[in-house]
């Protein structure tokens, strides 16, 4: 029998953006949470400036979860025809630790358009997709942008930006300048009558928040910060939320289940300690924010008698519209050096894209891109180029700083057969169903990547590259980065997991508080948007329950 | 019986072949090596050095990438379940370059060394017994982890004393605040 831990009030599994916001909102207005983490602290001593075992490298990455323990599964064929094969990609920023994907990421800080809340009503219906306007406004959500962007710390501007929607309050900290080759990309950009802006960023443009101001270090996305000023909820509300008294933070504790009782309510959950003991801790209220795919992980493996098929799941909902971003661009050589490799690299980016394209539903961001790393340039080159021996030693001293390219996230259009199901034939390192994967993108994703390659590849052209190509991506299915949707707000239960507030159809204390409940990804890194839900969440369950 | 050379080798690559499935573990180590023998040692030099090649810069040899070669697929290193597959690649590139050359890959001359390289690459090296496709996978592997062997980090055991970042001019080790320096310099 698994030992019982004391009563708590809340119990929030999973400290990341979403759910590091929700603690710190329960413990500041004196509710007494536990915080549970995968993972544990980062810490930069231990994870140095290395490409290889960054979020973008090809080996063990301590930051991410370890694939042995934790395998996922690719549902391949239907019915009889049905397999079950290990899924080797694990993307690039799912964390396992305190700020989980906020500790190693890029940090770029986007507010959605008005437009992303309201798809269908732009757009109309789509074939094949579950295409939805939220049940909530950009107005609805825009005092918690606010608060992410204060509360966090984000850089940025939107003086050059046109397509910004509306702020009642502007950044907190200025924007960052641009780079040699952001330079050069931004004037090709406003000759051919486009609008760039630097990117909103949650770094430290000057010191805030008692951290120092970014150092413009070129191992930034993928890596620790080692002076801390790229910020995430590691450095701003969790530590607010334990110092609060009322939030204990339990990291290497491994979340197998929502505990949910005959009358259909939340009463705790089931986790692995940090020696990976199982044990109960009861609690009155649960949220999940384990992201995207672990959060429908987990209330899929939660059955109860009212909740045969897992927690909120009676209307098969739970775990459909996966959606990520599909990343698509061009790259190009230049004849010159254009840029010096200092700083992390992205700079400006252009919102012309995002809406109002002909012949386009959403569209996506253009930005210049992180420089890349030498291991990952050796990957980049044109096609046919030698790929060893003394030629490529030479492309690789000659071109390493002639080399830019413009890349963005492309808007998904989700469909209900994209999903996470559980498969109860694996279990992980812990003894829990592994999540394993169906479906794939729309097909539309693939023509709209197109759509934007094809700008990208003109901006590049415009600032005068020697050669230049396309990467057009849009095909398979976003499982490794930016993942959101599978446990969808809404106001018809049929349809949705979650109602506008995010709190489940049907079990009315346990809340999702990460980016499962969004409806749609639009074409924008999500972060500050689950962090914005953080807070959507969290006012919403402190006005509740006190 | 007389027996041709190549027929022996014929004879004995079977009992070779499994010889080679046994764990890395379980080996005694050969000089500095963790897990690579003498003549698997000296095989991947030579096909490293081919692949980044010694010119007015550091190659592949003098970046040491050897050494992540045999880390790497050691015990504690991230590549460990391929030693086996490292291990039968590496002899049966050298029966291949017996049968078709009488000498093993690492004293084989530069340009035969070359030769053999580009048929690996394409999947075209004139042996019955080794796949087009499993050539290639050979190759490629190869070719991506020398890659990360001289443009990787030295902790893993390649590009000694950062010669890749120097070759490519990049200043390593980086100074923590040195880009924020420049930076306000040109303000």
């Amino acid at each position: 029998m698994s030992k019982k831990d004391k009563h708590v009030s809340a119990v929030v599994v999973g400290a990341g953006a979403g759910g590091g916001v929700v603690a710190k909102e329960l413990a500041v207005n004196g509710i007494q949470t536990v915080l549970f983490e995968r993972g544990g602290w980062a810490n930069y001593d231990n994870m140095p400036n290395d490409e290889l075992t960054s979020m973008r490298g090809p080996m063990n990455r301590p930051l991410a979860p370890d694939r042995k323990k934790n395998p996922r599964y690719r549902i391949i064929g239907k019915g009889e025809n049905q397999k079950f094969v290990l899924d080797n990609g694990y993307g690039s920023h799912i964390g396992h630790n305190v700020g989980s994907g906020l500790v190693s990421y890029g940090a770029m800080a986007w507010r959605f358009m008005r437009e992303d809340f309201k798809m269908v009503s732009t757009y109309g219906e789509v074939a094949d997709s579950t295409l939805a306007d939220w049940p909530i406004s950009y107005e609805d959500l825009e005092h918690c942008y606010e608060r992410a962007e204060w509360e966090i710390g984000v850089s940025g501007s939107d003086q050059h930006n046109p397509f910004a929607p509306p702020r009642k309050k502007d950044y907190p900290m200025p924007p960052f300048e641009q780079n040699e080759d952001g330079k050069m990309l931004a004037d090709a950009c406003k000759r051919l009558g486009l609008n760039p802006f630097p990117i909103p960023m949650a770094r430290n443009s000057i010191p805030y928040n008692g951290r120092a101001g970014c150092i413009r270090n070129r191992t930034c996305a993928g890596y620790v910060c080692p002076v801390d000023a790229k910020n995430g909820t590691q450095n701003s509300v969790i530590p607010v939320a334990i110092a609060s008294g009322n939030c204990e933070l339990r990291t290497h504790c491994k979340v197998a289940e929502v505990l949910v009782d005959d009358d259909g309510k939340a009463r705790g959950v089931r986790y692995f300690d940090k020696d990976d003991k199982e044990r109960i801790q009861p609690a009155d209220i649960v949220v999940v924010a384990a992201s995207a795919i672990e959060t429908a992980r987990l209330l899929l493996n939660s059955k109860s008698r009212k909740f045969p098929n897992g927690a909120g799941n009676n209307n098969d909902v739970v775990g459909r519209n996966l959606q990520g971003h599909a990343y698509t661009g061009a790259i190009a050589f230049f004849k010159d050096d254009v840029h010096r490799f200092s700083g992390p690299g992205a700079t400006f980016a252009i919102c012309d894209f995002n809406h109002h394209n002909e012949g386009i539903i959403g569209g996506g961001l253009l930005a210049n891109e992180f420089y890349k790393l030498p291991y990952a340039f050796t990957r980049t080159r044109p096609h046919g180029s030698p790929r060893w021996g003394a030629e490529h030693k030479k492309f690789q001293r000659d071109n390493f700083f002639k080399f830019s390219q413009m890349v963005g996230p492309i808007q998904e259009i989700p469909n209900y057969n994209s999903r996470v199901q559980v498969y109860d034939g694996v279990k992980d390192f812990w003894g829990r169903p592994v999540p394993a994967f169906s479906g794939a993108r729309h097909p539309l994703d693939h023509e709209h990547c197109k759509f934007l390659s094809a700008k990208a590849e003109m901006i590049l052209k415009e600032a005068g590259a020697e050669w230049t190509t396309q990467h057009v991506g849009g095909r398979g299915q976003g499982t490794g980065v930016h993942q959101v949707g599978t446990c969808r707000m809404g106001d018809d239960p049929t349809t949705s997991v979650t109602n506008r507030f995010g709190q489940v159809h049907d079990i009315d204390n346990l809340w999702i508080g990460d980016g499962s409940t969004f409806v749609t990804n639009a074409g924008f890194n999500p972060a500050l948007t689950i962090l914005a839900m953080g807070f959507w969440v969290g006012e919403n369950m402190v006005k509740k329950y006190t | 019986m007389r027996t041709n050379r190549r027929d022996f080798i014929k004879a004995i690559s079977v009992p070779v072949a499994g010889a080679l499935l046994i764990p890395g573990c379980a080996r005694k180590p050969h000089g500095p090596y963790l897990v690579l023998s003498a003549l698997e040692a000296d095989t991947l030099i030579a096909l490293c050095e081919q692949l980044i090649p010694a010119d007015d810069y550091a190659g592949a040899t003098e970046a040491g990438v050897v050494y992540f070669f045999d880390k790497q697929l050691s015990n504690r290193g991230n590549y460990s379940e391929q030693l086996a597959f490292y291990q039968q690649g590496l002899a049966i590139v050298n029966n291949c370059c017996r049968n078709l050359h009488n000498t093993s890959f690492a004293k084989m001359d530069i340009e035969a060394q070359y030769d053999f390289l580009k048929k690996l690459e394409g999947g075209k090296v004139a042996d019955k017994s080794w796949k087009m496709a499993d050539q290639r996978k050979f190759f490629n592997t190869l070719l991506d982890h020398t890659m990360q062997a001289f443009y990787g980090a030295p902790r893993h055991g390649g590009n000694k004393q950062y010669v890749s970042y120097a070759m490519m001019g990049i200043q390593y080790p980086l100074v923590i605040g040195q880009n924020r320096y420049d930076h306000l310099e040109n303000e």
